[in-house]
This record gives structure tokens, sequence and C-alpha cells, in this order.
């Protein structure tokens, strides 16, 4: 089977995998293969997790395309049930939004006559992570507002960096409107969701 | 919003949402196969197990 999802043992889900205060939520494998990540598994996936995220107010959203053994998913919700109940609490009535900045890479500066080839090269290099660096600079100020919870930093590269903003779900509205909006008047800046919580979730050590 | 999931209308908005499905969530022992066109890409065998909120871990950098 595929899981979907962790939410609330509460949960009046038929199929669910529940262990004390848990409960897994899982999902038939597609047709396409076993666990591929094809186009329409991905999207079948994101459904499937946006139907759950819908009906409950806690959810952990599982990675496309996980497989698991529907025998051992009763012992691992059991050996990380801890971890797993602090997560589904704080991400409680939350969703992410994805901001991205995109740029064109800053030219640098006109190499000094007399430069070597390698002092060259570096300033060209450093130059180049200079729009980047300005944009995650940009975020500290979205990251000190109060409606937002967490802001995590997922990729970033000379012209481009993405980011996840973790905000209430009754906010995420306001949030994307009055703090997003600031970032987005520079036109670098999107600004889409909102998500299940996927970025707020990572994967940890093996069991 | 408590409850349904809008996504804004964005052409960026499938990237941004492939971006967590392939790099965010829960994760539990098993297999992924990148696929395309019916044709088997790249499998990965995941070991890493699941899940915590990073902003739960004092002490430890998170958010950058």
């Amino acid at each position: 089977v595929i899981l979907v999802a962790v939410v609330d043992a509460s949960t009046d889900e038929p199929d669910a995998v529940r262990v004390g205060e848990l409960a897994a939520l899982v999902a038939e494998e597609p047709p396409t293969g076993h666990g591929s990540t094809d186009p329409t598994a991905l999207l079948r996936h994101a459904a499937l997790v946006d139907d759950v995220f819908a009906r409950h107010r806690a959810v952990l959203p599982a990675r496309a395309g996980t497989t698991v053994d529907a025998d051992a998913l009763s012992a691992w919700l059991e050996g990380r049930q801890a971890d797993l109940r602090t997560s589904l609490d704080l991400l409680r009535d939350r969703c992410e939004l994805a901001v991205t900045w995109t740029g064109a890479e800053t030219p640098g500066p006109a190499p000094e006559s007399g430069s070597s080839p390698g002092a060259v090269y570096l300033e060209r290099l450093r130059a180049s992570w200079a729009g980047a660096d300005r944009a995650e600079r940009a975020l500290d100020v979205v990251r000190r507002d109060p409606v937002v919870v967490d802001v995590r930093v997922l990729s970033r590269s000379p012209g481009l960096l993405k980011a996840s903003l973790l905000v209430d779900r009754d906010s995420w509205v306001a949030v994307r409107d009055e703090v997003a909006a600031g970032l987005t008047a520079d036109r670098q800046w999107r600004c889409t969701g909102p998500y299940p919580a996927y970025s707020f979730v990572r994967a940890g050590a093996p069991a | 919003m408590s409850g349904a999931v809008e996504h804004v209308e964005s052409d960026g908005s499938l990237v941004d949402l492939l971006d967590r499905l392939l790099a965010g969530g829960v994760v539990v022992a098993g297999d992924v196969i990148l696929t395309v066109a019916d044709i088997d890409l790249v499998r990965v065998r995941l070991l890493a197990l699941l899940s915590s909120v990073p902003t739960m871990t004092p002490g430890e950098e998170q958010s950058s």
C-alpha cells in the first residue's frame, strides 16, 4: 500500500491503521507500477492528501510514492509514536505557502586590470550569489511576522530561492495578501498555496 | 479555510506542488521509482524513517 498521511486516531476512516493516538491512512498502489512516481501517480497522491487535509485538522502528509508493507506499518507507528504525536500537534490547523524568488544573476564588477584568473573567477562566483543572498534577507522580514509560524528555505542557487511558510489555516489568505505581497511587489517573487505542510515534516534517522 | 485546500492559480503552482510531493512529507522505509513515459529511470530505496517537525528541535538550525 501507499502511505497517504498520518492523522489522529479519532478519524472515522474505516481502513485506517491505528496505533495509540495515531492513525495511518493508506491507499492501494497505483496501477502504473510499484511505488512509481510518474505524473499520474504524483497527482493522484496529491489529491489523496488534499482530501485528507480537507477532512482533518492535523495531518502529516506522506511523501509521494512511498510504499510500505501493510504489516510493518503498525510497528512503524508504534516505534515513532512520540515523534509523530508531537509533529501532529504542531501542524494542527496549519498549512504551508510556497514562496519562490527567481532573478537574474547579478553581474559582477569588471575585474581590475592585473587580477589573477582565480581572483576574477572567485569574484564572479561571489557576485552570482548576491541576488539569492538578498532574497534570503527579504525572507527575514517575513520570518519576523507574527502570523508566520516558521520559514524554511528549501533550496538556494544563484538565480533561484525556494522557501515555505508555515501559517495557520485560518490566516493563509492574510499572509499571502499582506506578507507575501510585500515580496511579490518586485515581480521576482511568486507565492502559491496553501498546501498540506509537506515541508515541515522531515526524514529522521533510521530507526 | 478550515478544511478545503485551494491552490492559488499560478503557472508555478504545479511546480511548487511537485517540489513538496517529492522532497517533503513523512517517509517510511520503502521504494520510490521515478518513472517517465512508463520507463523506470531511478529507483530509490528509502531507508530513512520519518518525521519530526523542525521547529521542535531546539538548538538545531532549521529555517535557513
